[in-house]
């Protein structure tokens, strides 16, 4: 479960302050996939943020499964990414000049886990994902739908709790956003937790369990929605 | 995370802009460069002061000299002795007639008897040189069996007579120059007497070392006057050169500091996906210490391979310089101020060390500013 309690987050000072979020409660909970949903500026990144440590409440704090990962140093913080998150990100932040199979053990030759070990997990997830001929590609030789493909299997490798995607889709085509958000669903039935962060309405609806609607910074209603997980389609 | 993966992580941040590495590489090879010429020049220059004030002063620092008494007072040798004991010099004594170096402190191994005219090339009062063809070798043994063993000695005469080092001489002095009967049993004769004495004292004092005398002889004063002088000129000598190699090592530093806030800059991206994926600031101080680790030692390495076959000119253009300019006031100028050629191993190591502990003392507000920014924050400064 992960709990945020009164979280606000300004950026900026004095006159030119933005409040990019105000005042946030919210309970996300464990081995769902829960769309926060909002308008560009609405705050829903920060808030994603603030859940997966990558930044800091001005005000509140984030609990995750009774831990305050709010109150964790430097060193806590970078371990709690490193085993517990997994990122996706609109943009897919693989890095260009490394192989497919390297971007996918990023997380695990950060934690130090042994090259074959590593390698041999990554190349599970890409033959899972269905482009293992692709690891000794560049990341930079992919096409966007690959490149979100080898992101994902990169946020799945360390075997995370949660999973954070911001705008997962949001540089895709419409098929290769389906094949992701398929991803995504299946991921958030075998029991991890999915934030999905999107401003589309219709994959919130489509694949979501909970909906988070944020407005202004705050959250302007959950909904529970009994669709969500009926979307999925076997892999 | 494994050290390897830090080394493949620098070294793709290295290879991310080629054009930089090998700009700061290349000014890190002219400075280094500059850094290791200029501490060899001074470790060889101190090292060859050392080695000729210093050692040789130690060696034959006590004079007994007894012009017209061709028998040793060793009476007077004890009292010396016992005076200076503390002072860790060694005791010598001079005999009429013949002039005995201990030549370990010199680079000849062996004994060298050379015959031959005088050579034109007479330098000073009582220096000459020898042109190395006119001599004639002999084995040690051969002449001073008895007590010298191994002992490298040169010995040279002609009309006058010289024991000289090799190219080195010391002029032996007039009042020999008139014997007729010279030959090399006579040499080896009085050699043997010498011997003689040499055992003696060897039995008093454990090890007498030296056995000479002459007008230039320096006494007890002069070779402790010499010590101190080597020593006062070692040291100014050798923290002038520090001190231009330490301002060029802060110019290398410099070049390397702009080289580290260039490459973390240009890889900001990279560094906000690896803290977003979990790396620790320590990993992320290694990878940034790794990557100016390898900027210098490109450097340092190719600059150190340079100064191999830079060291005979570098030599020949000091001992030029030092001859054209202090010809006049130093007599000893070609040997005191002639250093070896050899290349100081440890040179290199200590470079690239300093020179990378140095970049990433100097860069480490820069580097403590990544480290600590949150991975958002560095993301979205790229983006």
């Amino acid at each position: 479960m992960i709990v945020l309690k009164n979280v606000s987050k300004d950026y900026g000072t004095g006159e030119a302050v933005v409040h990019a979020l105000r005042n946030v409660d919210l309970e996300i909970r464990s081995g769902k996939m829960t769309a926060i949903l909002g308008k560009s500026g609405s705050g829903k990144s920060t808030l994603m943020n603030m859940i997966g440590a990558l930044d800091k409440p001005t005000e509140g704090e984030v609990f995750l499964d009774g831990v305050n990962i709010t109150k964790l140093n430097e060193r806590e913080l970078a371990e709690y990414r490193n085993k517990r998150t997994g990122f996706i990100f609109q943009t897919f932040y693989l890095e260009p000049t490394f192989s497919v199979l390297e971007n996918v053990c990023m997380p695990l030759t950060i934690a130090g886990v042994n090259r074959k070990i590593r390698e041999e997990k990554a190349l599970e997830l890409l033959t899972l994902f269905g482009i293992p001929e692709k690891k000794k590609k560049l990341a930079g030789e992919l096409s966007g739908g690959e490149k979100q493909r080898v992101a994902i299997a990169r946020a799945l490798i360390n075997d995370p709790d949660i999973i954070l995607a911001d705008e997962p889709t949001g540089n895709l085509d419409s098929e290769n956003g389906e094949a992701v958000m398929q991803i995504l669903r299946s991921i958030a039935s075998s029991e991890k937790t999915v934030i999905l962060v999107t401003h589309n309405r219709e994959d919130a609806k489509r694949y979501a369990d909970t909906i988070v609607e944020l407005k202004d910074g705050k959250v302007d209603r959950v909904l529970e929605n009994m669709e969500g997980g009926k979307n999925e389609n076997p892999r | 995370m494994k050290i390897r993966d830090k080394v493949r992580f620098a070294w793709k941040n290295i290879q991310n802009n080629k054009a930089r590495a090998i700009i700061t590489a290349s000014i890190v090879y002219f400075i280094g460069l500059l850094i290791m010429g200029i501490l060899y020049v001074a470790i060889s220059f101190s090292d060859n002061m050392n080695r000729v004030f210093v050692e040789t002063a130690k060696a034959d620092n006590v004079e007994i000299y007894h012009m017209d008494d061709k028998e040793i007072n060793l009476e007077t040798l004890l009292e010396l002795s016992e005076k200076y004991k503390d002072l860790g010099v060694n005791l010598s004594a001079s005999r009429h007639g013949f002039h005995l170096f201990d030549f370990r402190h010199f680079r000849e191994k062996e004994l060298k008897i050379v015959q031959g005219e005088l050579p034109h090339n007479y330098v000073g009062k009582n220096h000459v040189y020898l042109p190395e063809e006119l001599s004639e070798e002999y084995e040690i043994n051969d002449l001073f069996p008895d007590y010298l063993g191994d002992f490298p000695v040169a010995g040279f005469y002609s009309s006058e007579m010289y024991f000289c080092p090799l190219l080195d001489l010391s002029y032996y002095g007039e009042n020999i120059s008139g014997i007729d009967h010279f030959s090399f049993r006579y040499f080896y004769d009085e050699g043997r007497n010498i011997n003689k004495d040499l055992i003696t004292l060897n039995k008093l004092f454990g090890e007498v070392k030296t056995l000479f005398g002459s007008d230039s002889s320096r006494t007890f004063s002069d070779a402790l006057a010499n010590i101190n002088l080597a020593k006062t000129v070692s040291v100014i000598v050798i923290a002038s050169f520090a001190f231009l190699a330490a301002v060029l090592i802060l110019l290398s530093v410099g070049s390397i500091n702009n080289s580290i806030m260039l490459s973390i800059d240009q890889n900001k991206k990279f560094i906000g996906l690896m803290k977003t994926l979990g790396l620790k600031s320590k990993n992320l101080k290694d990878i940034i210490i790794i990557e100016t680790f390898f900027t210098v030692i490109f450097g340092i390495l190719a600059a150190s391979i340079s100064l191999i076959f830079l060291i005979v000119p570098i030599k020949e253009l000091v001992i030029y310089l030092l001859e054209f300019f202090l010809r006049h006031e130093f007599i000893f100028v070609s040997e005191t101020f002639k250093f070896h050629v050899f290349f100081p191993y440890y040179l290199p190591p200590i470079t690239v060390f300093a020179v990378t502990f140095f970049s990433v003392f100097f860069s480490r507000a820069g580097i403590r500013g990544i480290i600590k920014a949150n991975p958002v924050a560095i993301i979205n400064e790229v983006n």
